[in-house]
């Protein structure tokens, strides 16, 4: 890395690599072929309710022997407090709302992975950032599946609302005050919480990310073709238009998709906390894909440097994910409102304790100690295995915001679980590499390439 | 390391290279360290990217000490918490357990921080030499702590005579070279060969 | 690596300068005799640092009384001033940490004093809390872990304003350490060029014997990353902390998930807005326009956006969440703030902190030097009527109306805060004066950058 050392900036292509593709076609059929073992056996009928069918206890209160409780709704106002066991979700679910919230976990897993990836191309033009031009097709493919997440997403959403969610449910009830049912408080919520916002917000939000994505990719394409400043001028211009929108709509879509899953429940922090989450994942999925290209001898000019700071970058907001999550556990925990801990309670509780202790652990001690040396962050194997290790602690942050309000004691973890997720990250890894054959591997004429090129971290 | 044989005092000849700017001092080391020539050090006003590895000097082991400091605080946060709150008095306050394992969470964070920034400042000054008043007893050319960079060299054990040296050096754009003897009684002398 | 930067990326030093040219201008204020100007200030910052002592004096002898705090507002204008000074003082180490570790280069030119800045501002804000507890000569001690009057009983961990004494005094000795270190090398060049004895004498005693040695250079640079990366997340905690003051409490308004990343927005925010303030007023003044550049404000008119968009995301999303929440008292809360008898207070912190900075879109407003002078003032006032909002509206409306009050501060308490001025710029005349301005050994470094 000597002054003024010439490197050479040679194009380079990626023709798909038959491994790759052949292992992301196995976790593919293999995917389905669990999910549809996992449909198969799963347990038509609810646990708690074994020999009736699931039907006809849709709208008959559950008669578990743990009396289960809701805080809210004028008919429950005199139960005895505490400690009160939150009302299970799961109780009168038919049973293939299971398959509907994997979908949704993982099809909002997904979307959070590439519309972050999405935020962070957009960051590196408004903060002038010249080190990630090296890779920064790498940043593009991974946004290549954000419209099929999307459509998944949309797809559930509307297909399963009211199986999924407590408050779509409750609006097609359309009960009157002094109904038996009714509950104040999600009526009082019927201005956001309901269908034709919901599935307009689920709809235009991702659709502008698109949008704006596509015509930074074209942006991009066009520099590539054409060279000079212009299209580099206007992708700073359009990506900052993005950022704006983009945080104020990634907000709405949390508060819309997931927060809405605990109806009754709110965090402003929320919001937050699912762009930390999805930021450490698009982050750990750039990574990984970078060291992969690497492995195969691809994208020469990526150096060591470019691994350190992004390890840098994962380990950094591995904290930031950290802090974001004590923030709104330790404020919640201590203030402890019932209508906000319940929250906390749930996920404290029976089969969503161990999933609790493990989303601190993998997502927040583990990269921080692993990833704390220099040494560990220019590793790329080390690097690598925490950075799927990172992606699947952040699936399980999603899962455990998930499951317990959707289908609280239906959930399990079998065949179902894990055949989607390889489902979905199979499809994943085909369309990225799928979408990184069809343009060079260089962005050959962008302006900061050279500079990334030389890119150098220093001590 | 050889820290102690290559000081200014340890050595009977040293030769400097004075220099206007970085980058000529930078390959003036380059080539005087692939030559065999015992660099002592190398004085300058900022930090010449790339000058460590040019004189062949590996990374510091604070970082080792710096993460030390930083579990020396945690443990003391917990100690000190732990001790009040659980063992010497006890106390429910707003309805918290005792053990209130998340709100002793910012606590240990600060005592943490503070433990490793004093401790990382002590770790380097003590391996560094420094201390409040100390004379600057290596300072060869008053402008080097402004805009010259000086290069010290060992002539007693240099593979290569000094003339060959000297002219290295000023091919390489030193603006001024001078050789110091030192004498027995603490003292020294300085020539200006160019 | 400075041969590779590219060509379109503005220099962050312009005109040609060299190392001498550099050590020359940089320390000229503190080697000739203090300018008109500098005399004229100082003389003002030091008539209002007397208009503190003398207030304080006041508020000791006679006691808390002299403010204007009541039954329901029993913070007012004292904690409001104590946010609003911690959240200044957020911007000196952000500069220079998160800045450090994004390998930000314009951060060289303006980091020096913005750290100057944070400890200052540190300085001012710990008054504020200290005098409030009524006896400050038991209060000083009091704070730590010590027993009780030195009896059985303890300080207690449960309490997020003992948090705050140990986040702010970390705080500003972790600033301070970094700040010394960044200066040793500084303080060094201005030794080596000194003439006078007294000067000889101060600055080699403050140097430590540094001698610009690679070896030491090369652990020096290690100690300042690592340093950076603590003071990260320091930062982040200090307002955090600070908004956990608030945030763990059951009253509506500040009970919110969401303080504390909003709050360390808004410190940086408002650090930065002063920042701009405090520079633009510098590089004139000492004609450092070479140094920091329009390149550098416009830089930071970016961020000022950038952080202003993200509090007003804030407010909006607490906003939204109480409407959401279904609980009347947050409701009613959030309402009050803004159609309440303080709805001027909320009105002219959303056009301050949310609408103003929108004007940076624009090219023109982020590189004309008296406009952004103009906003970063408008952001300071309005990151005041924030801290203001956040803590009188809410505490003014209990939740039984003969709980009810309303709030106006006292001469005393405008005193005490007019007076933290004076002692902020006594401060940072003094620094002006006697600490070169810009760090010299950082921005020697990137000199050839962008050619």
């Amino acid at each position: 890395m000597a002054h003024g050392h010439k490197i050479e900036l040679k194009q380079e292509f990626f023709s798909g690599n038959k491994k790759a593709t052949k292992f992301s076609l196995i976790l593919i059929v293999l995917g389905l072929l669990l999910t549809i073992i996992g449909i198969a056996t799963a347990p038509k009928t609810h646990p708690s309710n074994e020999g009736a069918s699931s039907e006809e206890h849709h709208h008959v209160a559950a008669d578990n022997n743990t009396p289960r409780l809701n805080y809210y709704g004028d008919h429950q106002v005199n139960h005895p407090l505490p400690p009160p066991i939150p009302e299970d979700a799961g109780a009168h679910k038919p049973w293939y709302s299971r398959v509907y919230a994997n979908i949704l976990t993982n099809s909002y897993f997904f979307v959070l992975v590439s519309c972050l990836a999405l935020f962070f191309w957009a960051l590196q033009y408004i903060a002038n950032a010249g080190w990630t031009t090296v890779f920064k097709r790498v940043i593009e493919s991974v946004v290549a599946f954000l419209p099929i997440a999307s459509i998944i997403l949309i797809l559930i959403l509307i297909i399963g609302k009211s199986d999924l969610y407590h408050w779509a449910h409750y609006e097609h009830e359309a009960l009157k005050p002094g109904e038996p049912g009714y509950d104040k408080i999600l009526s009082g919520k019927s201005w956001f919480l309901n269908s034709s916002f919901f599935i307009g917000g689920i709809i235009i939000i991702p659709l502008v990310w698109f949008l704006i994505g596509k015509k930074l990719s074209s942006l991009s394409v066009r520099e590539d073709a054409e060279g000079g400043l212009t299209p580099f001028k206007k992708s700073i211009r359009w990506s900052a238009a993005f950022t704006v929108f983009f945080i104020f709509s990634i907000s709405v879509l949390s508060w819309l998709v997931i927060m809405s899953v605990d109806a009754h429940w709110y965090s402003t922090i929320f919001s937050v906390y699912n762009f930390a989450t999805g930021f450490v994942a698009a982050l750990c999925a750039i990574t990984l894909i970078v060291l992969y290209l690497k492995s195969i001898g691809h994208l020469n000019l990526v150096t060591d440097e470019h691994i350190h700071d992004l390890g840098k970058f994962i380990f950094a907001f591995s904290i930031f994910w950290g802090y974001i999550w004590i923030s709104q556990f330790l404020l919640i925990w201590y203030a402890h409102i019932p209508e906000e801990v319940y929250y906390y309670q749930v996920r404290l509780m029976d089969q969503w304790k161990p999933y609790f202790y493990i989303n601190i652990v993998i997502n927040f001690v583990i990269p921080f100690f692993v990833l704390m040396t220099r040494d560990a962050k220019r590793n790329p194997k080390l690097l690598g295995w925490i950075a799927v290790i990172l992606l699947f602690g952040h699936w399980i942050d999603v899962y455990l915001m998930v499951m317990p309000g959707t289908i609280g004691s239906l959930a399990q973890f079998g065949m179902l679980e894990i055949g989607m997720l390889l489902l979905f990250t199979g499809t994943f890894i085909y369309l990225t590499l799928l979408s990184l054959t069809k343009r060079a591997l260089v962005p050959i004429n962008h302006p900061y390439l050279e500079e990334s090129a030389h890119h150098d971290v220093g001590v | 390391m050889n820290d102690k044989k290559l000081s200014l005092r340890n050595n009977k000849k040293v030769l400097f290279g004075i220099f206007e700017d970085g980058d000529s001092a930078l390959e003036a080391t380059q080539t005087v360290f692939n030559r065999g020539v015992n660099i002592i050090d190398c004085y300058s006003p900022y930090p010449i990217h790339g000058m460590e590895k040019a004189m062949g000097l590996k990374r510091s082991r604070l970082p080792i000490g710096a993460f030390v400091c930083a579990m020396t605080g945690l443990s003391l946060a917990i100690i000190l918490q732990a001790g009040i709150m659980y063992f010497d008095w006890p106390m429910i306050i707003g309805g918290k357990p005792y053990a209130g394992i998340p709100s002793w969470i910012p606590v240990m964070f600060e005592l943490s921080i503070l433990c490793t920034a004093f401790g990382i400042a002590i770790l380097f000054f003590a391996r560094s030499g420094m201390i409040h008043g100390k004379i600057a007893n290596e300072i060869i050319d008053p402008r080097q702590t402004s805009d010259r960079i000086v290069l010290a060299m060992s002539l007693d054990e240099a593979g290569i005579n000094t003339d060959e040296l000297v002219k290295l050096l000023s091919d390489k754009g030193a603006v001024e070279i001078r050789q110091r003897v030192n004498l027995d009684n603490n003292e020294f002398e300085d020539n200006v060969i160019k | 690596m400075s041969h590779n930067i590219t060509t379109i990326r503005p220099r962050l030093v312009t005109k040609d300068k060299s190392l001498a040219d550099v050590s020359n201008e940089i320390c000229r204020p503190i080697e000739n005799k203090p300018s008109t100007t500098w005399k004229i200030g100082f003389t003002l910052a030091v008539i209002f640092f007397g208009l503190l002592a003398f207030t304080l004096a006041l508020t000791t002898l006679v006691g808390i009384g002299t403010w204007g705090l009541n039954k329901s507002v029993q913070w007012g204008w004292d904690i409001t001033n104590f946010v609003w000074w911690i959240g200044i003082g957020h911007a000196g180490t952000l500069i220079s940490a998160i800045l450090l570790l994004f390998r930000q280069k314009w951060r060289m030119s303006i980091n020096r004093s913005a750290e100057a800045m944070t400890i200052f501002a540190v300085l001012c804000a710990a008054l504020f809390p200290l005098f409030h507890m009524g006896r400050v000569w038991v209060g000083a001690y009091w704070v730590f872990p010590l027993p009780n009057a030195f009896g059985s009983l303890w300080v207690n961990f449960n309490s997020p304003l003992l948090w705050d004494v140990f986040a702010v005094s970390t705080y500003f000795s972790v600033s301070l350490v970094f700040w010394y270190l960044g200066l040793i090398p500084d303080i060094a060049t201005i030794r080596d060029r000194a003439t006078t004895k007294g000067r000889k004498f101060w600055y080699n005693f403050f140097s430590m014997g540094w001698t610009g040695s690679t070896r030491t250079w090369n652990r020096y640079e290690v100690v300042s990353l690592i340093l950076a990366g603590i003071s990260t997340p320091l930062v982040l905690s200090v307002h955090t902390i600070v908004s956990f003051d608030f945030a763990t409490s059951v009253v509506p308004g500040w009970h919110t998930t969401i303080f504390p990343p909003y709050f360390v927005a808004g410190a940086i925010f408002s650090g930065f807005g002063m920042v701009c303030t405090l520079l633009i007023i510098a590089r004139k003044v000492l004609n450092y326009e070479d140094y920091i550049t329009i390149g550098h404000l416009e830089a930071m008119a970016k961020v000022l956006m950038l952080t202003g968009t993200l509090v007003g995301l804030a407010y909006i999303t607490e906003f939204f969440v109480a409407a959401y929440s279904g609980v009347e008292y947050e409701q009613y809360a959030f309402l009050n703030r803004a159609t309440g008898p303080y709805w001027w207070a909320y009105w002219s912190m959303m056009t301050c902190n949310l609408v103003a900075p929108q004007f940076f879109w624009m090219k023109w407003a982020r590189t004309t030097p008296w406009f952004i002078f103009f906003l970063s003032i408008v952001v300071n006032v309005g990151m005041w009527f924030e801290r203001f909002v956040i803590i009188v509206t809410s505490l003014h409306r209990e939740y039984l109306p003969s709980g009810w009050a309303l709030y106006s501060p006292t001469w005393v308490e405008i005193g005490i805060y007019l007076g933290t001025f004076g002692m902020f710029f006594t401060f940072f005349f003094l620094f002006a004066k006697f600490l070169p301005v810009i760090n010299m050994a950082e921005i020697k470094t990137i000199l050839k950058d962008s050619e």
